[in-house]
């Protein structure tokens, strides 16, 4: 008896403590929302941190899709062996990659790159006081710190998934001309009959769900921290690990709706 | 003036503050004591209206601040300044940014001004040539003088200094005392200051008020502390180990209320 009220006691405090952080980031995407009436003043935050998430995630996102292609398109020409011709590599490997790779890998590398970055930032002026600080100064760290933030990830996310893309198309053609001996013009021809504009579109929409959520963890992490040095260190990996989570689940979501 | 009014506040049903009253008086310096964890810093807190306190009323300037709501609050707030005891200075701005941020939010005045304010500002806390500096730069000291000069940026009336001198050689924790001084002489700024330093307790407070367990023990004059019978008043000013307040009991307390938190 003692042991199941023990189970129901951990279950119901995990419960209220899941509906308590859900109703917390909700809180929190409110604020940030209403703050966008301060984005034409605070456009120079928003500018810096376009900098920060966007540009500076450019080499990461290279490298990313680069071998997102060539290894998409060498295990594709190895699944079609004896079934279908290494023409049809080049169409099924771009299909994959503007609609799930592209986006969904993209995601996740910046899920570390960002959502933990942001987690680890507010975290740190979470502990050393200066989000308190910001407070007593009458300014509103929603305002100051998670607009730009989210504003920016949500943004940038969809334009460096469309350089994803492209880069994965070219990493899939390099190893589809080199390596497979197929012309770029059949290559060329293969992706261009079978591309759909919606293709794309769909896994643009996917990045900047993944660009909201990313960021809106990594804030509402950050805000939470508590406990020093080691606080930080744990909002870090739980920023991570529930912005990776957060993806793979709102990816099979919108997957229903948009396929 | 400040009133607290039957203030109290608990973290995780354990109580911090149990039924505070208190009134700060307008151009004085009230120094809060007691021992670490006793309540101080989040007393701090409630006269910013950072925190709500669990029950009880805190009154700036005959204003209400903990039914506020935050647009309110924050006007509130421009009246006061605060110190934090590591300075809290923004760690991706420069002396200069740290200090102008207040006044870019919450004024239209022209960069060029703002720019020489903040040189006045450095200049009244002795430190005039730090402002391209970033709060890596500085030493402790340094820190707490900017940060100082931050909380004086917007003017305020009432500056909140938590734990000014905790970390500091005893020649900066006197620097520290006599800008403490001075705001409060020249500028008639109302100094509400948290420390367990007792030198600094001596030197710059009108009044003090002595927090033990949550409760205000002592309120009244340096002098009058110091005359003071009360044995737990009496073992906290000289710095004693034995007496009242017992040490070891408390720390074997806290384990067993912890050991009773994961039962």
């Amino acid at each position: 008896m003692r042991m199941i009220y023990f189970v129901l006691h951990i279950i119901g405090k995990k419960a209220l403590k899941f509906i308590s952080e859900s109703g917390g980031a909700f809180i929190l995407v409110g604020k940030s929302l209403r703050s966008l009436s301060h984005l034409y003043k605070d456009r120079r935050l928003v500018i810096e941190q376009m900098l920060e998430i966007g540009v500076r995630s450019l080499p990461l996102v290279v490298t990313v899709g680069i071998f997102t292609g060539a290894v998409s398109a060498w295990q594709a020409a190895y699944q079609f062996q004896g079934i279908l011709p290494l023409s049809y590599v080049g169409p099924a490997t771009s299909k994959v990659i503007f609609i799930e790779l592209g986006p969904v890998l993209t995601a996740l590398v910046l899920a570390g790159r960002v959502g933990a970055s942001i987690a680890a930032e507010l975290g740190s002026m979470k502990v050393t006081e200066q989000i308190d600080a910001l407070e007593t100064l009458a300014i509103d760290p929603i305002r100051f710190l998670a607009m730009p933030r989210i504003v920016a990830a949500t943004t940038m996310m969809p334009i460096l998934v469309i350089f994803a893309d492209f880069i994965a198309l070219f990493g899939a053609f390099l190893v589809i001309n080199m390596l497979l001996h197929v012309s770029a013009e059949t290559f060329f021809n293969g992706v261009k009959s079978y591309f759909q504009v919606y293709d794309v579109i769909s896994g643009l929409l996917k990045a900047l769900v993944f660009g909201a959520t990313t960021s809106i963890a990594g804030c509402y992490i950050g805000f939470q921290t508590s406990g020093g040095a080691e606080g930080v260190g744990r909002s870090t990996i739980k920023a991570f690990v529930v912005s990776s989570a957060l993806i793979l689940m709102n990816d099979y979501i919108l997957a229903m709706f948009l396929f | 003036m400040i009133e607290l009014v039957h203030l109290n506040k608990s973290y995780d049903s354990k109580p911090v503050l149990r039924d505070v009253n208190m009134t700060i008086e307008r151009g004085k310096i009230t120094v809060i004591i007691g021992r670490s964890g006793c309540g101080k810093s989040v007393l701090l807190k409630l006269i910013l209206g950072l925190i709500k306190p669990d029950k009880g009323q805190v009154f700036v300037e005959g204003q209400e601040i903990t039914t506020m709501g935050q647009e309110e609050i924050y006007k509130i707030r421009r009246k006061f300044g605060m110190l934090f005891q590591n300075a809290a200075l923004f760690d991706s701005m420069t002396v200069e940014e740290n200090m102008a941020l207040p006044l870019i939010e919450h004024s239209d005045l022209p960069y060029d001004v703002i720019k020489k304010r903040v040189q006045e500002k450095l200049s009244m806390v002795g430190m005039p040539e730090v402002k391209d500096l970033k709060p890596a730069e500085l030493s402790g000291g340094m820190r707490k003088r900017v940060g100082l000069a931050r909380a004086l940026m917007m003017e305020p009336e009432i500056v909140l200094y938590d734990e000014p001198t905790t970390g500091l050689d005893p020649i900066m924790a006197d620097v520290i005392n006599n800008i403490v001084i001075g705001f409060n002489e020249n500028l008639g700024i109302t100094s509400i200051v948290v420390t367990h330093d007792m030198g600094s307790v001596y030197k710059i407070a009108d009044r003090v008020a002595m927090i033990q367990r949550g409760i205000v023990l002592f309120d009244g004059t340096p002098d009058a502390l110091k005359k003071t019978k009360d044995p737990v008043v009496r073992q906290f000013i000289e710095g004693k180990a034995e007496g009242p307040i017992k040490i070891n009991r408390e720390i074997i307390y806290t384990r067993k209320e912890q050991e009773e938190k994961l039962l």
